[in-house]
């Protein structure tokens, strides 16, 4: 029987701020256990919160770059559980009222473009971090990351494959990127996401049984957990039975989830308006104000590049896939208008030398020296080998591409005489290759050319060499 | 009424353990309780607006600016245990 998979995403992001979402503690990653702690957000009776306004900001702008409504009023509440990753036993969070509701983020999988509904975006607090002692010591707490200020975007069941999963979650980390809101350091765990999942018989109108997947912290990691549970579930229904609605974890080593354990009573967490925070009241100014400082986003760019610029919609995509890589081709095309000779560059050579020696040989580099060096190959000034040795020597020093072509002597060399006077003389000094090639053998042409581009020092113009040889050798021949 | 049931789920959920030979006594104060509460359905609210919060202030915020420095050797000293600058609780399984 064919089935249809259904699928909604909550992804969790850790916002971009300097400070906590609630004290004055410093918001980073990776601090000595406990170092960024107070008792604001250790929860010590008697202290009290106080929101952090940018990370009130950065909400309204996630929510705005992904077509959200934002609500005027919202409010803080109480979600009440006890587990020591929260001091507090409570995790402050938005319940019935989020800050953003009712948007969208397009994507386009398997060849179609389709709108995934966002149902809402909340503002809440991260938890702190727990370790359990390999000698059962007890379990460890560190507390950097608690109350850490986090929206969580939750979207509708609107999505029906693993790939279309994927790729609105990368969506999703793109616009977050281009807005500022998240680092999205997924290693780092500032960017995650859960899985619903549910699978239903094609046609069928009511959804599944569905289940949560939680710890996905790679895109790989979302679009094959989707596989393996939609696989999961389908096997149980055609053997006639059922899928249990639980709560499971993805094991990305062993590509496989497995139940978590779950409390006998069902969780109840007895949300309740946040009594120490007042509501928050947004205004259409501050609306107004956060909407223009939204920079063009990943589609809207991308759209840009195919219609504009005609860069095929697969280069397209990748170079606005990363915001860093999207800045750097426009800057580069401001020098070199053969956009398209930009991205193929930009595609293969750069980003290898990003893979090979990391973000930084971009800031070596600089946009604006890999324009010139575009326009220098692209007038046919140098060859493709030189090209790709300037852009390597450039990327370590900083060179500028035009001294450096100077004093390597990377030019072509076209002057006709010269290189006819080279011509000439190559063809004097090798009479053997001179009467294979006249024998019919035409490896002996390339053998010759070869002997006149080693006499340009590689900087010959193959065109005009064999244009030149080619005459030099039929006159021979007459 | 509130039975010894809904008891025992509030007390599971607040993490307080109730003996056997009390449930029935918390069952009739909680009763009491939610009866004294109920007094305020009796007030006609129809003309009211919600009320959002008990106070009518609204977005009391902060800068986003980092203020506090490093107290872990003052704050550790609150927990019962510690370990390189870790708290330590009783071992405690992963939860949802």
């Amino acid at each position: 029987m064919p089935y249809e998979i259904v699928i909604g995403l909550e992804i969790h992001a850790e916002l971009n701020t300097k400070s906590k979402i609630f004290c004055g503690c410093k918001n980073e990653f990776g601090g000595e256990p406990n170092s960024n702690c107070c008792p604001v957000c250790l929860g010590m009776p008697g202290t009290l919160p106080v929101l952090n306004k940018e990370a009130v900001i950065y909400a309204i702008k996630a929510g705005l770059a992904m077509n959200c409504r934002i609500s005027e009023v919202s409010k803080m509440d109480r979600k009440n559980y006890f587990y020591p990753d929260m001091p507090k036993a409570y995790q402050v969070s938005q319940y019935d009222i989020p800050l953003c509701y009712d948007g969208y983020v397009e994507i386009e999988a398997d060849g179609q473009t389709k709108n995934i509904g966002i149902e809402r975006i909340h503002l809440e607090e991260d938890a702190g971090k727990l370790m359990h002692d390999p000698n059962g010591q007890g379990t460890l707490i560190d507390y950097n990351r608690a109350g850490v200020p986090l929206i969580e975007i939750v979207t509708r069941p609107d999505i029906r494959s693993p790939k279309e999963a994927r790729v609105l979650f990368e969506n999703i980390k793109s616009i977050l990127e281009y807005t500022g809101v998240c680092d999205c350091q997924m290693q780092e765990g500032s960017l995650r996401a859960d899985v619903n999942l549910s699978v239903r018989p094609t046609g069928q109108e009511t959804l599944g049984t569905r289940t949560e997947m939680k710890n996905l912290n790679s895109f790989r990691a979302v679009e094959r957990a989707c596989e393996a549970e939609a696989k999961r579930q389908i096997e149980l229904l055609e053997k006639g039975l059922k899928v249990v609605q639980e709560t499971r974890r993805w094991d990305d080593s062993k590509q496989e989830s497995y139940p978590m354990r779950e409390k006998e009573e069902s969780l109840d967490y007895r949300f309740f308006p946040e009594p120490d925070l007042v509501p928050i009241v947004v205004d259409k100014t501050l609306i107004k104000n956060i909407k223009a400082s939204i920079p063009e986003l990943p589609g809207a760019r991308k759209k840009r590049y195919i219609n504009e610029l005609e860069i095929p919609a697969y280069d397209a995509n990748i170079i606005t896939s990363d915001m860093k890589i999207a800045d750097f081709f426009e800057e580069a095309t401001k020098v070199c208008s053969n956009y398209k000779l930009v991205s193929n560059w930009l595609l293969t050579d750069l980003l290898r030398l990003v893979k090979e020696k990391g973000q930084d040989v971009m800031q070596k580099l600089t946009a604006q020296k890999f324009g010139e060096l575009m326009v220098y190959y692209d007038k046919g000034e140098i060859s493709q080998a030189s090209a790709k040795k300037v852009l390597d020597i450039v990327s370590e020093t900083g060179e500028e591409p035009g001294s450096l072509i100077e004093r390597l002597e990377l030019k072509v060399q076209r002057d006709e005489n010269l290189v006819e006077s080279i011509v000439k003389k190559v063809v004097q000094d090798n009479p053997k290759a001179v009467s294979d090639y006249k024998s019919g053998k035409t490896k002996a042409f390339g053998f010759l050319m070869g002997r006149v581009m080693a006499q340009l020092k590689g900087n010959g113009d193959p065109e005009q060499i064999k244009r030149l040889l080619t005459r030099e050798l039929k006159s021979l021949m007459e | 009424m509130a039975d010894i049931d809904t008891v025992k789920k509030v007390a599971d959920l607040a993490a307080l353990s109730i003996e056997e030979n009390e449930l029935e006594e918390y069952a009739r104060d909680l009763d009491a309780i939610i009866g004294y509460m109920e007094q305020l359905s009796l007030i006609d609210t129809g003309n009211i607006a919600p009320m959002e919060h008990i106070v009518s202030v609204t977005n009391a915020f902060r800068e986003d600016e980092v203020t506090n420095t490093d107290r872990r050797e003052d704050l550790l000293k609150s927990a019962a245990v510690t370990k390189n600058n870790y708290y330590i609780v009783p071992n405690v399984v992963e939860q949802i």
